[in-house]
């Protein structure tokens, strides 16, 4: 009887760890940093508060050791509301492989506080899931009239269940 | 003191004062030259002025900005525009053009730049405010590159260089 009992709870515990290894090797860190240009459209300055559109290009380095998304193209739209300097935004961002497949990720929050979130992907990143915190971690006086320049580094988990 | 003596020592007072006028101007150059490392990432835009099988000569306009890699944060948030006319023959591109670097007070540098395969070189020939009168030269290399058709191109660079500014 207890024999019996013991070969069930190996068979299950075998089988336990047989399901969790896909699972667990899909699941890896991100940790990059996005480096770009961005042109602002003020929809309206008045009162302290900004209302306006992003469009923003660059490129990404990795500072994973496995070098995740390591020079992928970054794109992002959105927009933003409040303080000058301070606002609440919300957006897309598409980075790109040298192959063309891409994740889409939703990016939202205040500039003290912002995450992203995984939502979409193509090619190799189908089914893609996860997400994290970014924090900017360059930003200069713009070189030109509606213009930005600044990198933010993106930190968190990515997902692939199948 | 033998004749002999007084020369040896003689010879050995000339010798060390000719080390210290030679160290001084040493110790003054030391002082006023500054060297800097930092990253660079920038994208913009890519037009062709003309493109067959075998030559392309593109334009291109770029804003970016650099994180310092340096404990003294030099040129740590700085930003740039650079503009470049890029010429392909077969597999061989080069580049030249000009670029403004902007520190967070405003003040700025131009400089002229070149590329010939996968380095780059770079002269500082004009400043102004804290940078007025500044003369230097920087190498960068690519750390990632991306073209992306039709019209827009990304990449990040390390830059490592030296500058002089007058003195005051």
């Amino acid at each position: 009887m207890d024999l019996q009992r013991t070969l069930r709870r190996a068979a299950l515990a075998l089988l336990g760890s047989f399901l969790a290894i896909p699972a667990a090797r899909a699941e890896q860190p991100v940790d990059f940093t996005a480096c770009m240009t961005s042109t602002i459209t003020m929809l309206s300055s008045s009162d302290g508060t900004n209302v306006f559109g992003v469009e923003s290009k660059g490129i990404v380095m990795s500072s994973h050791e496995g070098k995740l998304f390591h020079n992928y193209t970054y794109q992002f739209t959105g927009v933003g509301y409040g303080p000058p300097g301070t606002p609440v935004g919300f957006g897309y961002f598409k980075i790109t492989d040298p192959d063309d497949s891409f994740v889409i990720a939703e990016f939202t929050g205040p500039t003290t506080d912002l995450s992203f979130k995984f939502l979409q992907g193509t090619g190799k990143w189908k089914g893609v899931t996860g997400g994290g915190k970014a924090v900017r971690v360059a930003i200069g006086r713009p070189i030109a009239p509606g213009t930005l320049q600044g990198c933010v580094r993106f930190t968190g988990t990515l997902d692939l269940k199948k | 003191m033998a004749p002999s003596a007084l020369l040896r020592s003689g010879r050995s007072l000339l010798l060390k004062a000719a080390a210290l006028l030679c160290l001084s101007p040493a110790v003054s150059l030391a002082q006023a030259r500054q060297s800097f490392d930092f990253t660079s990432c920038h994208a913009g835009a890519v037009k062709v002025l003309f493109a067959d099988k075998e030559v392309a000569l593109r334009i291109a306009e770029g804003w970016g900005i650099v994180i310092s890699n340096q404990p003294n944060k030099l040129f740590d948030n700085a930003t740039f525009h650079v503009v470049t006319t890029i010429r392909t023959v077969g597999k061989d591109s080069s580049e030249v053009g000009y670029y403004k670097l902007m520190d967070l007070d405003g003040d700025f540098i131009l400089a002229e730049v070149s590329r010939s395969g996968g380095e780059q070189v770079s002269r500082f020939f004009y400043g102004t405010g804290k940078w007025k009168g500044i003369t230097g030269s920087a190498r960068s290399e690519r750390i990632v590159f991306r073209v992306m058709p039709p019209d827009w191109a990304a990449a990040c660079s390390r830059t490592v260089g030296t500058f002089e500014l007058p003195k005051q």
